[in-house]
C-alpha cells in the first residue's frame, strides 16, 4: 500500500532497497515477513514510518469506481485505491475516538440492462430517502456527509483521475479531485459518486455503462425532470443564456450540464444545441465557465474531528502515534480545501 | 418544388395536384365496407401477415433482437468520440443482422452438415448472458435467410422481413426511394388487399401475384422492419410493415405498419406553464458541519490503533 501511495512500480522499490521484486511481491502478500533491516530500507525509501509494516492486514475495501477507467493507467488507478485504504484506516481510527454520523446506507442495484431499476428512478428514491424537499440539492458534500460517507480531497499526486469512490469496512468514501476548482461541476462530480455507491455496490467498476449510470443519477439527482423541464430553454436565442446563468446559480450546476439536460429531455434540439456548444466554445466557457460561486464545497466529517482530537490535547503526532501512518497524508485527508503542491 | 417557381415547373407539378382530388378514394372505400370509420379498422392484409410472422417466430426473434442491438449500440457510441446519428444507425445494423441470424441459425451461425447443432459457446460469444438467456428458440431451418439486392432478409411461410433504420419520431416520414434501389423496388410491389381492390381477381379471371416485381428468388410479400433509436434521449421504435411509395404529397409510405416496440419516456416539447419562481432554496456552500462528537470514555486519553 505505501509502495503504491508512493508510486513505485514493484521492480523500482526492488532496486531502492537492494532486494528482487519478487521479495516485494511476497510481503505485499502476506507470505513473507521483511526482517527487521530490510523494514528500515523501505521506511527510508517510501518515507513511511517502520511501524508501517507491522500493522497486520489492511481494512478490507471493494474497488473503487474510476471514471474513464480506460485511460487511467494503473500505477496511478493503485495508488488511488491505497489512498481510499488510507482514508479508510484512519476512519476507522477517529471512530475509536469520535462519534460520526450514522451510516444510512441505500442499496439500489441498477444492472447494465436495467432489468430492475432506472438510474433516474434510483435519484428520486434517493432525493425521497435523504429528505430532500423540492428543488435543489442545497450542498452534496453535506448531504452525503449527513448519511455517513466520508469525503475527501485527494492528494495532488493522483490528480490524473477525476473523483472516484469505494465502500470499504469501515464507511463508503468519496475521494475529490484537488486540482478541478469548479464549484458547480464538483457538486456533480460529488453527486456521480454517490450514484456509484448506491447503484454499483457490486458492480465491476470503470463500465462505461456504469459512468453513463452514474451521470444519469447525477443529472436527476440534481435537476429531476420533472421540477427543471418547465424552466429549460429549448434554444439559446434571447435573453436564454441570462436565464441559463440564473438557472446555473439556483440549481448549482454547469452551463454545460443544463444544456446537456435540455437535449437529453427533449426539450432543446440537436441544432440548438450544437449551437449552444459552438457558442460556449467561443467564448472559452468550455475550459472556465463563468459563475458566481468561486469556493468550492467543503467536507466537514474528518477536518471536524480532527479539530475536536485538538481541542481535547491530542495532536496530529499523537492520534497518529504507533500506526505508521504519514502524518503529511493524514494532513491532507482531514482538510476542508484541496492542499496543492505538498507530497508526502 | 418551391412556392413561386417559374411557370414551366408548374405546369409538371399540375398532375401531382390533380391526383390530390382522388387520394381518398380507397380509404373511403374501406370505411364504408367495414362499417368502422377508424383506420385501424381490421385490415386482413395486415392481419394475415401479422399472424404468420408470429407462427413462424420471425416476431419473436425481431423483437428480441431489436432491444439487444440497441443495447450494444449504447454500449459502444461514444458521441466524445465524435459518433453521431450514422454510427448508431450502422452499429444498429450490423447488431440486428447478428442477432437475427444468430437466433435464427443463419449467415456465420449456419449450422454444417456435419454438425448437429451450432454450439453454444459460439452462439454465447459476443452478447451478454441475459441476450442469450431470452434468446427465442427457433427451429434451425423454419426461418431461411433470403436476402434482396445485398439487403438482409429472413424469410419464412411466405413473408420475408427486411431491416431499415430511420430517424426516431418520422416512422411515417421514411423516402424509401432515397435509402436504396432495393427498398424502392420493396415498396412497389402490389399491395393484395381484399378490401383494397376495386375488383375481385377472378372477375377477369387472373391471380394476382404479390412480391417485388423484378424478383424472381423469392415468392411471397416482403415487408420491412423499421427500427429507430435516440441515445441521446434513450428512445427507441420498432415497426413491421409493407412499405409503399407514396403517389403523392402526403400520401403515407406504408401499406400498413404495425409498432412492435417502443421505450423511452422523454419530457420533450410537452408545454408547461412555467411557474414564476424555481422550487426550492438555492445551492449554497454555507451550512454547517456534520455533528462529531468525541466519546466520553477517550476525552483526553490516547489514540486508536488500526484495525483494532
Amino acid at each position: 500500500m505505501a509502495r503504491q501511495l508512493a508510486g513505485l512500480k514493484k521492480a523500482h522499490l526492488a532496486a531502492l532497497i537492494e532486494m528482487s521484486p519478487t521479495s516485494v511481491t511476497a510481503w505485499e502478500s502476506g507470505a513473507k515477513q521483511p526482517n527487521r533491516a530490510t523494514v528500515a530500507k523501505l521506511a527510508l525509501a517510501l518515507k513511511v514510518e517502520p511501524q508501517f509494516f507491522g500493522g497486520g492486514a489492511p481494512p478490507r475495501v471493494n474497488k473503487p469506481h474510476f471514471r474513464s477507467l480506460r485511460s487511467t493507467p494503473q500505477i496511478a488507478q493503485d495508488e488511488a485505491e491505497a489512498y481510499g485504504q488510507f482514508v479508510a484506516e484512519v476512519t476507522g481510527m477517529l471512530e475509536n475516538a469520535v462519534e460520526f454520523p450514522e451510516v444510512l446506507s441505500l442499496d439500489l442495484p441498477v444492472d447494465p440492462e436495467e432489468h430492475t431499476t432506472t438510474p433516474e428512478e434510483a435519484a428520486r428514491q434517493a432525493r425521497e430517502f435523504f429528505g430532500v424537499g423540492p428543488g435543489p440539492v442545497q450542498h452534496v458534500i453535506r448531504l452525503a456527509e449527513r448519511a455517513g460517507v466520508v469525503v475527501v480531497f485527494s492528494e495532488p499526486g493522483i490528480a490524473a483521475i477525476d473523483a472516484y469512490s469505494l465502500h470499504t469496512a469501515t464507511r463508503p468514501i468519496i475521494v475529490l479531485n484537488p486540482v478541478k476548482d469548479d464549484y458547480y461541476r464538483q457538486r456533480f462530480d460529488v453527486a456521480h459518486e454517490l450514484g456509484h455507491l448506491i447503484m454499483h455496490h457490486d458492480a465491476e467498476p470503470g463500465g462505461k455503462i456504469a459512468e453513463e449510470q452514474a451521470n444519469r443519477f447525477a443529472s436527476e439527482f440534481l435537476m429531476p425532470a420533472q421540477e427543471i423541464a418547465p424552466f429549460l430553454p429549448n434554444s439559446t436565442a434571447g435573453r436564454a443564456w441570462a436565464h441559463l446563468a440564473d438557472l446555473k446559480e439556483h440549481w448549482g450546476v454547469s452551463l454545460a450540464a443544463l444544456l446537456y439536460r435540455a437535449r437529453a429531455l427533449g426539450i432543446m434540439g440537436d441544432v440548438s444545441y450544437r449551437n449552444a456548444l459552438v457558442r460556449m466554445s467561443q467564448n472559452g466557457w468550455r475550459r472556465a465557465e463563468p459563475g458566481r460561486v468561486t469556493s468550492l464545497e467543503m467536507p466537514s466529517m474528518l477536518p471536524r474531528a480532527r479539530e475536536i482530537m485538538s481541542s481535547a490535547g491530542i495532536d496530529d503526532a499523537r492520534f497518529l502515534a504507533g500506526s505508521g501512518l504519514p502524518a503529511a497524508l493524514y494532513e491532507i485527508a482531514a482538510s476542508r480545501v484541496p492542499l496543492l503542491g505538498r507530497r508526502p | 418544388m418551391p412556392i413561386g417557381s417559374p411557370g414551366r415547373f408548374r405546369i409538371e407539378y399540375l398532375p401531382q395536384k390533380c391526383n390530390l382530388g382522388l387520394r381518398d378514394t380507397p380509404r373511403v372505400k374501406r370505411s364504408t365496407k367495414n362499417t368502422d370509420l377508424s383506420y385501424d379498422a381490421p385490415v386482413t392484409a395486415k392481419d394475415d401477415a401479422i399472424a404468420s410472422l408470429r407462427d413462424s417466430g420471425i416476431l419473436d426473434v425481431l423483437t428480441w433482437a431489436a432491444p439487444a442491438a440497441f443495447a450494444a449500440t449504447g454500449q459502444i457510441y461514444d458521441e466524445d468520440a465524435g459518433h453521431d446519428q450514422a454510427v448508431v444507425g450502422y452499429l444498429n445494423y450490423k447488431h440486428l443482422k447478428d442477432l437475427m441470424d444468430r437466433a435464427t441459425s443463419n449467415g456465420r451461425f449456419a449450422i454444417g452438415d456435419d454438425a448437429d447443432g451450432t454450439g453454444s459457446d459460439v452462439l454465447q460469444r459476443g452478447i451478454t448472458p441475459e441476450v442469450y438467456q431470452s434468446m427465442p428458440s427457433v427451429t434451425p431451418g423454419a426461418i431461411a435467410r433470403n436476402d434482396y439486392h445485398q439487403s438482409p432478409g429472413w424469410a419464412a411461410d411466405g413473408y420475408r422481413v427486411l431491416l431499415q433504420s430511420y430517424k426516431f419520431g418520422q416512422v411515417d416520414e421514411i423516402s424509401w426511394v432515397l435509402r436504396s434501389e432495393a427498398k424502392r423496388q420493396v415498396a412497389s410491389q402490389f399491395y393484395i388487399d381484399e378490401e383494397n381492390t376495386l375488383f375481385d381477381a377472378e372477375d377477369f379471371g387472373l391471380e394476382l401475384i404479390g412480391g417485388i416485381p423484378d424478383d424472381d428468388a423469392f415468392v411471397g410479400v416482403t415487408l420491412v422492419a423499421a427500427h429507430a433509436l435516440n441515445l441521446v434521449t434513450a428512445q427507441f421504435e420498432l415497426y413491421v410493415g409493407q412499405s409503399k411509395n407514396p403517389a403523392y404529397r402526403g400520401d403515407s409510405c406504408w401499406h400498413w405498419s404495425h409498432k412492435l416496440l417502443s421505450g423511452g419516456t422523454p419530457l420533450g416539447g410537452m408545454k408547461m406553464p412555467v411557474p414564476p419562481v424555481m422550487p426550492g432554496d438555492g445551492a449554497t456552500t454555507d451550512v454547517e458541519d456534520v455533528p462529531v462528537r468525541i466519546k466520553k470514555a477517550l476525552a483526553g486519553e490516547g489514540s486508536g490503533m488500526p484495525n483494532e
